[in-house]
C-alpha cells in the first residue's frame, strides 16, 4: 500500500515537473513571439512620408485645408478635416520615395456622411492619380493602398469631394513601406524656367496650365490662367540654405485681374503672400519677390495663383542664386591636384616643431622598504630561548611546552610547564607530575567574585499598580480618584566592603484621574504643582 | 538577607518628571557646590 502510495507520489511530481517545463517552454515561446511580432511592425515602418506620425504638429504638410490635431490614432497625432467650407485644395505630404512594393498606410475616420479622394502626386511628371475614393468609417480604420512607381518623387494629397456641415475627416499615422524620403531640392532646382516640363510643379486647382510654346528667354512657359479658368500651381518643396537664396525673380507675360504668389512654410504651416497684382504686361515683365526671413533653411513651397479672365504666362521663376535645373545635382568628386614641374623638385620639409614632444615615462615610485618586524611584546629585554639549564633573570619566553625549569628571584629553580591557554600561564611544579599552583604572577585570570558574595541587582523594570478611589464614569459616586503606583526596587545596594547592604523600595504615586462631581481637576493640579515648581527653582535661583 | 529600606512619594506627575526634577536638582545641587567652592577661594564669602 505504502509503495503503491509512492509510486502514485512519483508518477504526480514526474507530471508536475513536466507540466512546469511545458509552461516554460510555452511562455518563452510567447516571448518570443511577441517580441518578434513587436520588431516585424518596426522594420516594415517606412520612414516616409516627412512627419507622418502628425506628431506635436502638421509640420511637413501643406493644408490647404485643416488643422492639426492631438487626437490621432495611437500615440500619433491627426489632421482634422471638417469638410464644409473648407479649401477645396484638401492637405499633401512631402514627396517620398516610392519603391516596388511599396503601401501606404495610414488611419483614417469620419463623422456623418461623405468622402475623400485619396490621390498620388507624381511630382516628376506633374500630375495626380487618384488612388480611391475614400469614406472612413466612424471610427480609426486603417486603409492601405499600393503605390505604383519605382524611384518616383511621390506625395500623398487628400481632398474632401463632399460631405454637410458636420462631416468632418480625422487621418493619421501615414507610412509608406519601402519608401525613402529624398533630400529636399535646392530654390534653384525647382524647374523654374519650366526647361524639365511639367516636372516640380503641380496644378492644385483648375485643370488648365499647359507649357506653351512662348518662354521668356527660351520656351516653354507656364500657363497661369487660360482666360476662361483660374489655377493654382505648387512648386515641390525646397529649403533654402542661404539668406540670398530668399530673393526671387518671376517673369510674367499676359493680363490677369490678380496674379498672387503665395509661400507656405511647411515647418510651422504658416502662409505668407508675397506678390499680388493685377498684370497687364504685353511682352514679358520681372517681378522680384522676397521670402520672409523665417523661409531661410526650413521648408518651404510655392503656391502660385491665376485668376479667371485673360491669358497669363509664367516663366524663370528662380532665386538671384539663378534657375538651375530641376534635380539636385550629384557632388562629383574634385581632382586631386597633380605635382606640377616634374623637374623632381625638393620634398616638402617637415616642420617638426609641430609634431608633440614626447612625453616624459613616468618614473618608478621607490620600492616600498621591509616593514619592521613587529617588535617582541615581551619586556624588557630580549627573549632568550632556554636550553638545558639556564640561570636568566627578567622575562622568560617559552617556545613550546616542553618543560623547562627556570629560578625566579633567585629562589631553588623549578620546573616550569606550559599550557594552550592565552594569556600564558607558567605553572610550577616538580617532575612530571606537575602540581599546578595559581600563579599570582600569570596575570591573565579574570579575578571572579567569590562564592556567596552579594552582588547588587538594579531593577530594569518598575512593578505597576494601581489604586482606585470613588468610581470611574459613575455619576451615582462623585469622586474618581485613580492613583498610579510604581514601585522601584534595588536589592543588595550599598557599601558591601562596610559590610553595609540593604535593599530598598520606593513606592511612587501619581494621580492619573482625578475629577470630582464629574468636574476633571487633573490639569489643574498639574499645573498648579508646575507652577509651584517654577515659582521655587525661581526663587532658588533670584536668592542667589 | 539584608534590610530593606522602605518608603513612598506622592508626586502629582508621572516618573519622568520626577526624574526630569531630580536631575534638575541635582545641577542646581552641582551649580551651588561650585559656586560655594569659588567664593571660599576667592573669599568672596557668601556661597
Amino acid at each position: 500500500m505504502v509503495k503503491r502510495l509512492t509510486r502514485i507520489d512519483e508518477r504526480r511530481r514526474r507530471a508536475v515537473l513536466q507540466m512546469r517545463d511545458r509552461t516554460a517552454v510555452v511562455t518563452l515561446f510567447a516571448l518570443a513571439l511577441a517580441a518578434a511580432l513587436a520588431i516585424i511592425p518596426a522594420l516594415a515602418q517606412g520612414t516616409a512620408p516627412a512627419n507622418g506620425c502628425l506628431q506635436g504638429s502638421a509640420s511637413d504638410w501643406l493644408l490647404y485645408a485643416g488643422e492639426w490635431n492631438s487626437g490621432g490614432y495611437g500615440s500619433c497625432g491627426a489632421i482634422r478635416y471638417p469638410v464644409w467650407g473648407s479649401d477645396a485644395r484638401g492637405f499633401m505630404s512631402r514627396p517620398f520615395y516610392a519603391n516596388s512594393g511599396s503601401t501606404i498606410t495610414f488611419w483614417a475616420k469620419m463623422s456623418s456622411w461623405g468622402g475623400f479622394d485619396l490621390k498620388l502626386i507624381d511630382w516628376d511628371n506633374g500630375t495626380s492619380t487618384l488612388l480611391t475614393w475614400l469614406q472612413p468609417a466612424a471610427s480609426y480604420t486603417q486603409y492601405s493602398y499600393s503605390v505604383a512607381g519605382t524611384g518616383q518623387k511621390k506625395s500623398i494629397w487628400i481632398v474632401a469631394t463632399g460631405g454637410d456641415t458636420t462631416t468632418t475627416g480625422y487621418f493619421s499615422d501615414f507610412q509608406v513601406s519601402n519608401s525613402s524620403v529624398p533630400g529636399a531640392n535646392l530654390p534653384g532646382y525647382l524647374n523654374g524656367d519650366f526647361g524639365g516640363a511639367k516636372k516640380n510643379w503641380l496644378a492644385t486647382y483648375g485643370n488648365v496650365g499647359e507649357l506653351g510654346t512662348v518662354g521668356h528667354t527660351t520656351p516653354p512657359a507656364r500657363e497661369m490662367s487660360s482666360g476662361t479658368s483660374w489655377m493654382n500651381l505648387g512648386s515641390l518643396p525646397f529649403v533654402t540654405t542661404s539668406s540670398d537664396q530668399l530673393a526671387w525673380s518671376i517673369w510674367l507675360s499676359g493680363t490677369a485681374s490678380t496674379f498672387g504668389m503665395y509661400a507656405y512654410n511647411l515647418s510651422n504651416n504658416t502662409w505668407s503672400a508675397v506678390l499680388s497684382e493685377a498684370v497687364s504686361c504685353a511682352s514679358w515683365c520681372q517681378r522680384s519677390v522676397t521670402l520672409p526671413n523665417g523661409f531661410l533653411s526650413v521648408p518651404g513651397m510655392w503656391v502660385l495663383h491665376g485668376s479667371q479672365g485673360a491669358n497669363l504666362w509664367i516663366d524663370d521663376l528662380c532665386p538671384s542664386t539663378g534657375c538651375l535645373g530641376y534635380e539636385n545635382p550629384t557632388p562629383t568628386l574634385t581632382p586631386s591636384a597633380t605635382a606640377t614641374g616634374g623637374g623632381g623638385g625638393a620634398y616638402p620639409t617637415i616642420d617638426w616643431s609641430q609634431f608633440p614632444t614626447q612625453v616624459p615615462y613616468p618614473t618608478f615610485p621607490p620600492f616600498p622598504t621591509q616593514v619592521p618586524f613587529p617588535t617582541s611584546i615581551y619586556e624588557p629585554g630580549t627573549p632568550v630561548p632556554i636550553t638545558g639549564s639556564v640561570s636568566i633573570s627578567g622575562t622568560v619566553k617559552i617556545d613550546d611546552r616542553t618543560p623547562v625549569r627556570v629560578k625566579v628571584d633567585d629562589s631553588t629553580p623549578v620546573a616550569v610547564k606550559v599550557d594552550d591557554r592565552t594569556p600564558v600561564r607558567v605553572m610550577f611544579g616538580n617532575g612530571p607530575n606537575y602540581t599546578p599552583v595559581p600563579w599570582q604572577n600569570s596575570g591573565g585570570e579574570q579575578r571572579a567574585p567569590a562564592a556567596g558574595a552579594v552582588l547588587p541587582t538594579l531593577i530594569t523594570s518598575p512593578s505597576q499598580s494601581t489604586i482606585q478611589y470613588g468610581q470611574a464614569g459613575s455619576s451615582a459616586n462623585p469622586l474618581n480618584f485613580h492613583l498610579q503606583q510604581v514601585d522601584y526596587y534595588f536589592a543588595n545596594v550599598g557599601v558591601e566592603p562596610l559590610g553595609l547592604s540593604f535593599n530598598l523600595l520606593i513606592h511612587y504615586y501619581y494621580p492619573d484621574a482625578f475629577s470630582l462631581a464629574g468636574i476633571d481637576i487633573l490639569p489643574g493640579l498639574y499645573g498648579l504643582a508646575a507652577v509651584y515648581v517654577l515659582v521655587v527653582v525661581i526663587r532658588q535661583l533670584q536668592a542667589r | 538577607m539584608p534590610a530593606t529600606l522602605e518608603f513612598s512619594i506622592i508626586f502629582p506627575a508621572p516618573p519622568e518628571v520626577f526624574y526630569f526634577l531630580i536631575s534638575l536638582m541635582i545641577v542646581l545641587i552641582i551649580y551651588w557646590v561650585v559656586k560655594w567652592a569659588v567664593s571660599i577661594y576667592t573669599g568672596a564669602g557668601g556661597g
